[in-house]
């Protein structure tokens, strides 16, 4: 049995980048991956290194969002001004569900967490408020796991944590960052959203 | 010579009910005739109304030698690659429904539904007759005196296209053509995979382990695999120059379609999938077949349907299969489990290498072999020079997944809405029981029916093309500067395109096009929600993101999909679509007034009070679109925002 913590997610303003070198116009993901989720829950909330394997985190995004665009561009820092017109896509009134996953480190959680994620937070984007549903964490039977499309972005090695059965029977691959110290990381093969899965009702879209 | 099984249904081509010669005598031997091609003629029919001496025959001709490697072991592959092509289920009970008048030409459902009246069996004597002595000889003559398939059917192209399969109108659906090729291609299969091991009196044959003595045998034991192919390109390229997976993955389409070590086993091709035919035994040979798609990094979503020879199934739409993780499953290139190096910037599959500078000092970029190998081809020289103002990506495709379904519908409407001569309505059997449609429906094998309509969807595509760049010439587009071929077909056409624009918003014109090429080739199917021929459009700035737009142009889920960055996607089929158009270019709905009805539609969660509305505004004109295409009003405004765009909701950051 696997257990979650359930929270709901509110925010004005989420801009979780794509990965995407340079070019004029960077898009930005519409679910919530377990890389971004994960790494602000260890340092801002469990007060660990994001490289920590502790605390396991997935979200994803309801519909109803606006998708907002912003021009502006790095700065010169001596004269202040862009050289190039850069325009950042991003999510305003955004609602979302996240799932922590209820072990030792995080069963002492607060039902209200506070933090921000994603990118440009010093512009003041990302900041999101989490507000836990129910006082109890929810309990996962994987054997009462359904087949839809998954609506968030997991490392493949950590399907089984969420209670997702691999292989994914129709995947849809890419890869996510993964800390291993305060300056470096690999990139781990993960399923991505729209995968098919056979997982917990709670995180993917029924068939 | 060896047989040309193609021909064994040249008899087809005199237009009447009786096709294999049935009373025909063998043709004198001379120089250049093929008798082999002869007894595929003579040979391959069914034994149904046979008599005796007939029936004696037919048996003597497909009796196996000791060796079974002679002639009659090739007619057996004839007369399975016959039922297994058929266009309905070898010995369905409902063929004897009568026929269709001499002259009938096939019946192409997806343009009309409508057939000309039935003449009942009884009668068909009467209404067909017998083809003279010497209409026979001439085609016989032609026929095995034919070197090949193609040469025969350059003299006869028309004829071979247009005849139908069958007068019958449960397989007058097809053309004799994509029969015949499709039997072509069942019969060489059989010729590599069968095995013949010697006996006492007569030999025995052997496919995938499996022995048969006798045909009947054989058909009811043998299996053989349909295996659908979906290509799914994960790469996600940023930058237009780099789009290059796509020509590459329609050449790799291509030349598995084309090679001929694998030719037999694509029966057909749609957008983005192929459909194979494998043989017991071949399953190891996918990658094989595959190697050149799978080479250039792309997923491989494979369903499949295992069936005997005598009622063939084809794979089911991905939903249903995936139910069933028995009939589904990836090939997937090789992707590592984990990449400790940067990954590559354009893919983001691979591990990528710093590669010298492009565009000047200072600036290096880290991308992997296989996508450097694709940069250096520079393959879209007018996409690199587009900096500024908007570009239309334009994607038409056949959506594999739900064809048959979408088939299976069309030939149900089309057997219910049959007539006889007489002017009794409804399909009956030939003592004037009705018959029933839904097993017909389940008796169909749609391989040669889907066969005919990719072949209409590429005289389709082609009439797009054409159409699409006089109506950009005409609206000022410069057509050698301002469009660039993503994909090339063999014909000069191409499925996805870009166009540079003056201004925002999809060009009207485009769509209309669209429209009128999709009513022309096929009305029938345009009229349904389901219909496999679609269109997506997706217009945004000239730098914006390539995988954006084809994160949404990949998967079309409707008949017309419009796109813009920021901006609610457009999703209707076409009649959905006409309608929304109306209303959106309708004086009486400006953009407020929009906005405030979606905005009713999207509190209330229903078109009730929008309905209300518009009564209360004297506007109830709107009201048929609304109830009768269910269209919302948040499709309406979505629409006028893509055709009209201005410039998104849009902030500046500090």
């Amino acid at each position: 049995m696997i257990r979650f913590w359930e929270y709901e997610l509110t925010s004005d303003l989420l801009c979780i980048g794509e990965r995407i070198k340079k070019g004029l116009v960077r898009p930005c993901v519409k679910t919530i991956p377990y890389s971004t989720i994960t790494g602000a829950l260890r340092q801002e909330v469990l007060g660990v290194p994001s490289w920590q394997q502790v605390g396991h985190a997935v979200g994803f995004l309801e519909e109803g969002y606006s998708e907002v665009t912003f021009v502006g561009g790095p700065q010169d820092a001596a004269t202040g001004v862009s050289k190039l017109p850069l325009t950042v896509f991003a999510l305003a009134n955004v609602r979302g569900k996240v799932f922590i996953v209820y072990d030792e480190h995080t069963k002492d959680l607060d039902p209200k967490l506070q933090f921000s994620m994603g990118a440009l937070k010093s512009k003041g984007f990302g900041r999101v408020c989490l507000r836990r549903v129910g006082e109890r964490p929810i309990e996962v039977d994987p054997d009462g796991c359904v087949l839809g499309r998954l609506r968030t972005r997991i490392p493949e090695s950590l399907l089984l944590t969420f209670g997702i059965t691999p292989p994914a029977i129709k995947p849809v691959y890419g890869y996510l960052f993964k800390p291993t110290s305060d300056t470096g990381g690999v990139w781990v093969r993960s399923l991505f959203q729209g995968s098919i899965v056979r997982a917990p009702a709670l995180l993917v879209d029924g068939r | 010579m060896r047989m040309i099984p193609e021909l064994h249904d040249v008899g087809k081509l005199l237009g009447l009910k009786e096709h294999w010669f049935e009373d025909a005598d063998k043709p004198p031997v001379s120089e250049g005739i093929d008798e082999e091609t002869w007894l595929a003629i003579r040979y391959h029919g069914h034994e149904r109304n046979m008599s005796k001496a007939d029936q004696r025959m037919l048996n003597d001709a497909r009796r196996l030698d000791k060796q079974a490697s002679g002639p009659a072991r090739r007619l057996w592959f004839v007369s399975l690659a016959d039922g297994a092509a058929a266009s309905v289920r070898v010995l369905a009970s409902e063929d004897r429904a009568g026929l269709f008048p001499l002259g009938t030409q096939r019946l192409r459902l997806w343009r009309s539904l409508s057939a000309p009246k039935l003449i009942r069996p009884a009668e068909a004597e009467r209404a067909h007759g017998r083809p003279t002595a010497g209409e026979k000889t001439q085609l016989l003559t032609h026929a095995l005196s034919a070197k090949s398939w193609p040469q025969f059917c350059g003299s006869y192209e028309k004829l071979v296209n247009e005849t139908p399969e069958d007068k019958n109108p449960l397989r007058a659906v097809t053309s004799l053509r994509s029969h015949c090729e499709l039997v072509g291609k069942v019969y060489r299969l059989l010729d590599g995979s069968v095995a013949s091991q010697v006996g006492k009196e007569s030999g025995t044959l052997s496919l995938g382990g499996v022995r048969a003595n006798n045909l009947k045998t054989a058909a009811s034991s043998w299996s053989l695999c349909i295996l659908r192919a979906d290509v799914d390109i994960p790469q996600r390229p940023a930058h237009a120059r780099d789009v290059g997976i796509f020509p590459d993955l329609l050449e790799a389409m291509s030349a598995v379609a084309t090679d001929p070590s694998y030719a037999h086993h694509v029966l057909f091709t749609t957008s983005d999938a192929l459909w194979l035919v494998l043989l017991p035994g071949q399953e190891n040979r996918l990658e094989e077949i595959l190697r050149p798609i799978l080479d250039l990094g792309v997923v491989v979503n494979c369903t499949w349907r295992k069936s005997d020879f005598t009622n063939v199934r084809l794979p089911e739409s991905e939903e249903r299969a995936v139910s069933d993780r028995s009939h589904h499953f990836t090939v997937l290139p090789r992707l590592e489990e984990k990449i400790e190096a940067p990954l590559c910037e354009i893919c983001q599959l691979r591990e990528g290498k710093p590669r010298e500078p492009e565009y000047g000092p200072g600036v290096v970029e880290v991308i992997c072999d296989a996508c450097y190998v694709q940069r250096e081809k520079e393959r879209f020289s007018k996409l690199g020079k587009w900096d500024e103002g908007p570009v239309l990506w334009c994607r038409v495709a056949l959506e594999a997944d739900g064809l048959i379904e979408h088939v299976q519908t069309l030939y149900k409407k089309y057997l219910e809405g049959l007539c006889y001569e007489d002017g009794s309505r409804g399909l009956q059997d030939d003592k004037g029981n009705p018959v029933d449609i839904g097993r017909c429906v389940a008796d169909l094998q749609p391989a040669a029916l889907l066969v005919d309509y990719t072949e209409d969807y590429k005289h389709f595509l082609a009439k797009f093309w054409c159409r699409t760049l006089s109506e950009l010439e005409s609206a000022g587009v410069n057509v050698n500067q301002e469009v660039e071929q993503i994909t090339r077909l063999p014909d000069g056409t191409s499925d996805l395109f870009a166009v540079k624009l003056d201004i925002e918003g999809i060009p009207d014109g485009l769509l209309d096009v669209f429209v009128d090429c999709l009513t022309e080739w096929f009305p029938e199917s345009a009229k349904r929600a389901d219909c496999p021929v679609r269109v997506g459009l997706s217009v945004g700035h000239a730098k914006h993101p390539f995988f954006l737009h084809w994160d949404r142009l990949k998967e079309l889920g409707r008949t017309v999909n419009l796109f813009s960055p920021a901006r609610r996607p457009v999703n209707l089929s076409l009649s959905q679509f006409k309608a929304v158009r109306g209303l959106a270019e309708s004086s009486e709905f400006g953009r407020s007034y929009l906005h405030d009805l979606a905005e009713i539609e999207r509190r209330t969660g229903s078109s009730i009070m929008v309905e209300v509305k518009l009564i209360d505004d004297g506007k109830s004109r709107a009201l048929e679109a609304l109830r009768n295409e269910r269209v919302s009003m948040a499709d309406v405004l979505g629409y006028q925002s893509v055709a009209s765009a201005g410039p998104p909701k849009e902030g500046v950051m500090g």
